[in-house]
């Protein structure tokens, strides 16, 4: 004779244990892209050349990450007008 | 450094296509290609509402979870770019994104698509810096110049942000607290514009009595 009550309560319980797993869900988990690991040609750093011939802004030189940021973030805060008219 | 992004403010936008403009110019980007556009919604109607679409240089980005060649890359700025040499115009990217970001020129009779087009943030593409290949198959590449995307940088009412996602966020929610709060009450508003991190003063993130 089959016992069914320890069966069912088995499979109940696997049931609600299987709701607790939970796959990480972080980004680049499932795909990871990173800098030069695509198919194509590796990517220079926007930093890396240095301001054009043509650019105006010579404050920073090529290879200078912190000048460059520096220089972009200046940039940016042009966008908030009510940094320059106050 | 945080990601780069773009930001679009409904309330300012006044569909003058000034952006669009602006980026056709700056990269000589060819006839039938738009990689940005103004999207208005009940237009014609009072109250209707305008903002400026390219691509968002998604943090997943479907694009490139789609494309078969895996020709595309994100770089630490957080710009999605991709490379030309590899594209083969199948057009899987542009189904996949969101936003119709993708663009294909015309490359010949019976509606021959060309390789994938986009929004590069400025940022060229996997060729040397200021180099005319570079420019020929990407565009100018402002980022690396210290600049920021030429459709902000022009934009008029300054209702397109673009740049270090941060500071677009203090400039977003200073403006948002000035002006009485208006654009606030977009669901998730909150999370997304939190307390400063470091982009506008501190002092002017708080509201006026």
């Amino acid at each position: 004779m089959i016992h069914w009550k320890p069966l069912v309560g088995a499979t109940l319980g696997m049931m609600v244990l299987a709701g607790c797993g939970e796959s990480p869900q972080q980004l680049g988990q499932a795909t990871t892209y990173k800098q030069g690991k695509y198919q194509g040609k590796p990517d220079s750093r926007p930093y890396e050349s240095g301001p054009s011939s043509y650019s105006q802004d010579k404050s920073w030189q090529a290879g200078d990450k912190t000048g460059w940021e520096k220089a972009v973030k200046t940039r940016q805060q042009a966008q908030n007008e009510y940094n320059r008219a106050e | 450094m945080a990601r780069m992004k773009f930001l679009c403010d409904a309330e300012r936008c006044i569909e003058c296509n000034g952006c669009v403009t602006a980026c056709k110019q700056e990269h000589e980007v060819p006839w039938g290609v738009n990689r940005r556009r103004v999207v208005t919604i009940n237009d014609g109607v009072p109250g209707e509402k305008s903002i400026s679409v390219a691509c968002m240089h998604c943090s997943d980005a479907p694009c490139m979870a789609v494309c078969p060649v895996d020709c595309f890359y994100k770089t630490d700025e957080g710009v999605v770019l991709h490379d030309k040499d590899l594209c083969i115009g199948c057009g899987y990217c542009f189904y996949a994104c969101p936003f119709g970001a993708p663009q294909f020129p015309q490359a010949g009779a019976f509606g021959l698509r060309g390789k994938m087009d986009k929004c590069t943030f400025c940022a060229g593409g996997p060729e040397k810096d200021h180099s005319a290949e570079e420019w020929q198959k990407y565009g100018r590449n402002r980022l690396a110049e210290g600049k920021l995307p030429a459709c902000a940088e022009m934009c008029s009412t300054k209702a397109l942000l673009g740049g270090d996602g941060d500071i677009v966020a203090d400039i977003y929610r200073t403006r948002v607290l000035k002006r009485g709060g208006k654009g606030s009450e977009a669901y998730g508003w909150g999370s997304a514009y939190g307390p400063p991190t470091g982009g506008a003063p501190a002092a002017a993130t708080a509201p006026k009595s």
